[in-house]
């Protein structure tokens, strides 16, 4: 049971006659009118409880879109359902309106919708819809909450996916390129066609040539069908959030941005996220699939406060494939002492693969070493200077056991990625 | 009927609903319901057959609990004593005059509630006042010459020709009992002394009534009359004459307000209900507002921890410390590196090399560049920004100079 401010109203209204006749007994008469009409109201009040509730399958919406979460309320009381209602979302499912008046006839379903904003990543979710039913005063409502599961999937927000158009054109660049700039052990041969002043003469292929009249050069296409294997570190460092974004969802968006790219150049992507057991993996997916499994996958991996077990990685590695693949290792170098781990598996990842360290800056220490406006900010400017001078460390270690590193800004270290996947596949190093 | 709770196998039966019904409700709160009611019915007849038990005013002549007088009032009265026991002044002033000069008036005082300026028509007639425990209030009006002296030890012997207390010996108490002193000028008996001038008994005997400051009046309680001389002491003080007054105010009076003002107008009778309508409406206003719209959603709240808290926490340490040395060290490693870059030198260049480049390309001395990228050693805050200035000018105009034109 709920009351509602017209009762407040009702009973302070009472001031009158008690002030015009002014004898005890109207103070009485009136707060008994006012419980009656309170009972009144509450036996007219369509039940609350005779409510049956449907929502719809579970939708699937991008972090930061806004999606309609409907739920389907049917009366199957006797008597009308006027009141409002509220679909209890999560905060962070961020529901814009929260409360919806409502009007069902008896026997009738009306829809009722939320719009809904969510600003975390995962799956949010309503456990229950709770109905206040008011009788025909409106001074009294009767009131229940229904259980009706609702739940949508937030996906990754995936917003470097506006740079993987320019990231395809130069993909389709590299395609049909003659090997004048590409020639390497990884290229492999795609057709022939006419020579163009400009070709590289050397191309040339002699033999179809001399089956024609013109000269013929042979093309050649970036390698397809390779390995990249992602190795997402879902531990601690990974839930540091640099630019208010944790640096797992940098990860995630590098991958996605590689998966896209690396799937449209005909490569088989395979991802794995792990700190001390493997929190989500996508293997064996290619094309729009890929996609989608991949951000299902990611969507409800938050990072596991354990320290990450890199021991483990090559095994991992080896357990999804046994041919020679680029290895992405989404971490974070901060510190030599931090990165002890990686480091040590380094040598055996590169002996066999190609390995890429990919890693997030944070532009605020690069801020704090540039300013030196006073003794406090030169402390900070130091200790920036240190950290600084940890990651060059720690990159330059991992370059010299044969592994690559890419670093960059949240916003910058997805196209980076790309690109220096871009490069790798021009250079025929996969 | 059976509940089912999947809403997979039942898609359009009536929902299972989370808010219980009054009767559940009601079915929950059973056993709590009948164990108050149960309680409450107990409470009710201890109360109707006993009474409430309450604990009586300290020294009353009905209270028999352990800070009553009643102990001692009964002795007396069975030693013969005519004992009345007014409660309020006039009854006491009556009592007082149906027998005078063979009186006993004891005033037991304990919350300053008589009127001094009556007191005069109350003690005319007594042949003895005994004044227990008073205050300085009470003694200003009856006994101006005796003064309150505070607590005194709860165990005092008789030192002093007085009857009663030579028959008591010893008094003693459990609780606090008190001392007084008297002005030497006075002719007075002092008594149950504990030490410099403090007396818990003394007798004026000088014009008029003669006049009994007792300090004791704890002794006289029910759970220590018994104990060593208290009884004896109390008879002896309160059973000298055939009547005993033992006037204990109920009530504050005889203080009537003398200087009235304008007098306000009575407020309309509507006011007293409209403050209570005002409660109701209260007690509506929380229920209209504080009644939750359905259960709290629970959320799994996520650990936020910034990336930089590491150089943060490192520079409060650096500036805590005052390590500014180390600061300006850090500073010119990230310097010299870049200053490397900028020369074209390899990794493996020394600081000297670079030094060499550093002149070559600026034209400073070099002392003074290596006194800016290796010896000046920083004393104060404001000398660590200068050289940290000096450093980052160097790189700028190594920047300048280094760049093709």
């Amino acid at each position: 049971m709920a009351v509602s401010g017209r009762l407040v109203l009702l009973v302070a209204i009472g001031a009158i006659p008690i002030v015009v006749i002014g004898a005890p007994i109207v103070l009485v008469a009136w707060i008994a009118l006012a419980i009656l009409l309170v009972v009144l109201d509450l036996i007219l009040a369509g039940s609350p409880r005779a409510v049956s509730v449907q929502r719809d399958p579970p939708s699937r919406v991008r972090l930061g879109d806004t999606v309609r979460a409907d739920a389907l309320v049917t009366n199957r009381g006797r008597r009308r359902i006027r009141g409002v209602i509220r679909d209890a979302w999560q905060p962070s499912a961020g529901a814009t309106v929260r409360r919806v008046r409502v009007d069902i006839p008896s026997g009738e379903t009306r829809t009722v919708s939320t719009p809904l904003t969510p600003f975390r990543r995962g799956e949010r979710s309503s456990a229950a819809l709770t109905i206040r039913s008011f009788g025909p005063l409106g001074l009294a409502a009767r009131q229940a909450s229904i259980v009706a599961p609702g739940a949508i999937r937030v996906l990754p927000a995936f917003a470097s996916r506006k740079h993987l158009p320019s990231r395809l054109a130069r993909l389709r660049e590299l395609d049909g390129r003659t090997s004048v700039m590409i020639r390497g052990q990884g290229t492999e041969f795609d057709s022939l066609r006419e020579y163009v002043r400009g070709d590289d003469v050397r191309s040339i292929d002699w033999r179809a040539t001399a089956r024609r009249s013109g000269l013929v050069v042979r093309t050649w296409r970036p390698e397809r069908d390779r390995r990249v294997v992602v190795v997402i570190d879902s531990g601690r460092t990974s839930a540091a959030r640099i630019d208010r974004e944790p640096r797992i969802d940098t990860a995630f968006e590098s991958t996605l941005l590689l998966a896209a790219l690396a799937s449209r150049a005909g490569d088989r992507v395979d991802v794995v996220v792990f700190d001390r057991r493997v929190r989500g993996r996508v293997q064996g997916f290619s094309g729009a699939e890929l996609m989608s499994t991949l951000v299902d996958t990611m969507s409800p991996i938050e990072p596991e406060l354990i320290e990450m077990d890199w021991t483990a990685v090559p095994a991992l590695v080896r357990s999804i494939t046994s041919q020679r693949a680029l290895v992405v290792l989404a971490t974070s170098i901060d510190a030599p002492g931090s990165s002890r781990g990686l480091l040590s598996v380094l040598p055996e990842l590169a002996r066999k693969h190609m390995v890429v360290v990919a890693s997030v800056t944070d532009p605020s220490v690069l801020d704090a070493a540039a300013d030196h406006t006073d003794a406090e900010a030169v402390y900070r400017a130091a200790a920036a200077e240190r950290a600084l001078l940890d990651i060059t460390r720690v990159s330059a270690a991992i370059r010299q056991l044969g592994a690559d590193v890419v670093t960059g800004a949240p916003a910058a270290l997805p196209p980076a990625l790309a690109d220096r996947y871009l490069a790798l596949k021009a250079a025929g190093r996969l | 009927m059976s509940l089912d709770l999947d809403p997979r196998t039942r898609p359009s039966g009536p929902s299972v609903v989370a808010t219980p019904r009054l009767r559940t409700i009601g079915r929950r709160l059973r056993f709590w319901g009948v164990l108050l009611a149960v309680l409450g019915i107990v409470t009710a007849l201890v109360i109707a057959i006993g009474g409430i038990p309450t604990t009586g005013p300290t020294l009353s002549a009905a209270n028999a609990d352990g800070n009553g007088a009643k102990a001692l009032i009964e002795v007396l009265r069975q030693n013969g004593v005519h004992v009345s026991t007014p409660t309020t002044l006039a009854a006491a002033e009556r009592a007082v005059a149906a027998a005078p000069g063979t009186t006993t008036l004891a005033i037991i005082d304990e919350y300053g509630r008589l009127d001094r300026a009556r007191l005069g028509a109350l003690t005319a007639g007594a042949a003895e006042i005994v004044l227990v425990d008073p205050d300085d209030a009470l003694l200003g009006a009856l006994a101006p010459e005796v003064f309150e002296a505070g607590v005194v030890p709860s165990r005092l012997r008789a030192d002093c020709g007085l009857r009663p207390v030579q028959r008591a010996g010893t008094v003693s108490a459990n609780t606090t009992m008190y001392g007084y002193t008297v002005d030497g000028t006075v002719a007075s008996e002092k008594c149950l002394g504990s030490g410099g001038g403090v007396y818990s008994l003394i007798r004026l005997a000088e014009n008029g009534t003669p006049t009994t400051v007792l300090g004791t009046g704890s002794a006289l309680r029910n759970d220590t009359i018994a104990v060593e001389g208290d009884a004896a002491l109390g008879l002896g003080v309160f059973g000298a004459h055939p009547n005993l007054v033992w006037f204990r105010p109920a009530h504050a009076e005889g203080a009537t307000p003398n200087a009235t003002g304008p007098v306000a107008p009575p407020l309309p009778g509507w006011v007293g209900l409209i403050e209570l309508l005002a409660i109701v409406v209260l007690a509506a206003a929380i229920a209209w507002r504080g009644r939750r719209f359905g259960p709290l959603v629970i959320e799994r709240m996520p650990a936020v921890v910034r990336a930089s808290e590491t150089m943060e926490g490192r520079a409060r340490l650096y500036a805590r410390s005052s390590d500014r040395l180390h600061a300006l060290d850090a500073l010119r490693i990230g310097s010299v590196g870049r200053l490397a870059v900028l020369c074209g030198l390899p990794h493996t260049a020394t600081v000297e090399d670079i030094i060499g480049s550093v002149c070559a390309l600026t034209g400073r001395s070099r002392d003074e560049v290596r006194g800016i990228l290796l010896d000046d050693v920083p004393r104060t805050d404001r000398q660590l920004v200068q050289m940290s200035d000096a450093l980052v000018a160097l790189e700028r105009e190594v920047d300048a100079a280094a760049r093709p034109s």
